[in-house]
């Protein structure tokens, strides 16, 4: 099973200067998704019968779990960017 | 000491690697001991069997000192085809349009997510090192 990330890190450092650092708990956000979750589906089946009265195909439907699935997997995801002076780090733990 | 420590002792000994590149391989043994006992006596997979890779990494150093180190989970990955194989066709020729401008000659609809797990099976193998003369580094490599 793969569980969601926790917390989004965030770090800036320009060299001889500002410090910034961000820590956002994105566990907090998980009880507002899940009930969320209920209306998110609700709207993405009047999407689709909306778009099936218009003759198009959608894949709202499918679009849902896969959406979850990729945020699920943000876990791990580290961005370290070093120029000139300044210093970038985004991470989800 | 297990065969891939051996092989990769023995790959620097004649010079077919760097030190740097064994000291990354012989690291990456030592995180995957804990799921792949090749280390310990009498393990019956006596390192047989690769550890699944997690991560994409893709390291960049230029000469000046600038750097970018990314770390792309494959799990991800695995999510993004699949949600890439949603896309409407037009938009997708839209994003294939583009990335032909930008020289990119890939055919973003043609990646099946049924292809896809036989192609992160095979990136345990990937290891592309660029070193340039002027010191540029590029590394990308699978952990």
């Amino acid at each position: 099973m793969i569980f969601p990330a926790s917390i989004l890190r965030v770090r800036i450092v320009v060299k001889g200067g500002k410090k910034f650092a961000l820590w956002v708990p994105l566990l907090l956000l998980w009880p507002l998704a899940l009930a969320l979750a209920p209306l998110l589906v609700l709207a993405a089946l009047v999407y689709m019968l909306r778009q099936r009265r218009t003759g198009r195909r959608s894949d709202a439907i499918r679009c849902l779990p896969l959406l979850c699935r990729a945020a699920c997997s943000l876990r791990g995801l580290k961005v370290e960017v070093r120029q000139d002076n300044k210093q970038i780090w985004v991470s989800f733990l | 000491m297990s065969r891939n420590r051996t092989r990769i002792l023995k790959m620097l000994a004649n010079g077919k690697i760097a030190v740097d590149e064994a000291e990354r391989l012989l690291d990456a043994i030592g995180h995957s001991g804990a799921a792949a006992p090749g280390d310990e006596p009498g393990a019956s997979g006596d390192g047989k069997e690769k550890p699944k890779p997690r991560f994409l990494r893709v390291q960049v150093e230029e000469s000046d000192g600038d750097r970018v180190n990314v770390r792309v989970p494959l799990n991800l990955i695995r999510a993004g085809v699949k949600l890439g194989s949603l896309v409407p066709g037009p938009a997708m020729d839209k994003v294939n349009q583009a990335l032909h401008e930008k020289g990119i000659r890939i055919d973003l609809g043609g990646l099946k997510s049924e292809a896809l797990e036989e192609l992160i099976a095979q990136l345990s193998e990937l290891s592309v090192d660029v070193d340039e003369q002027g010191g540029d580094k590029v590394r990308v490599f699978c952990e």
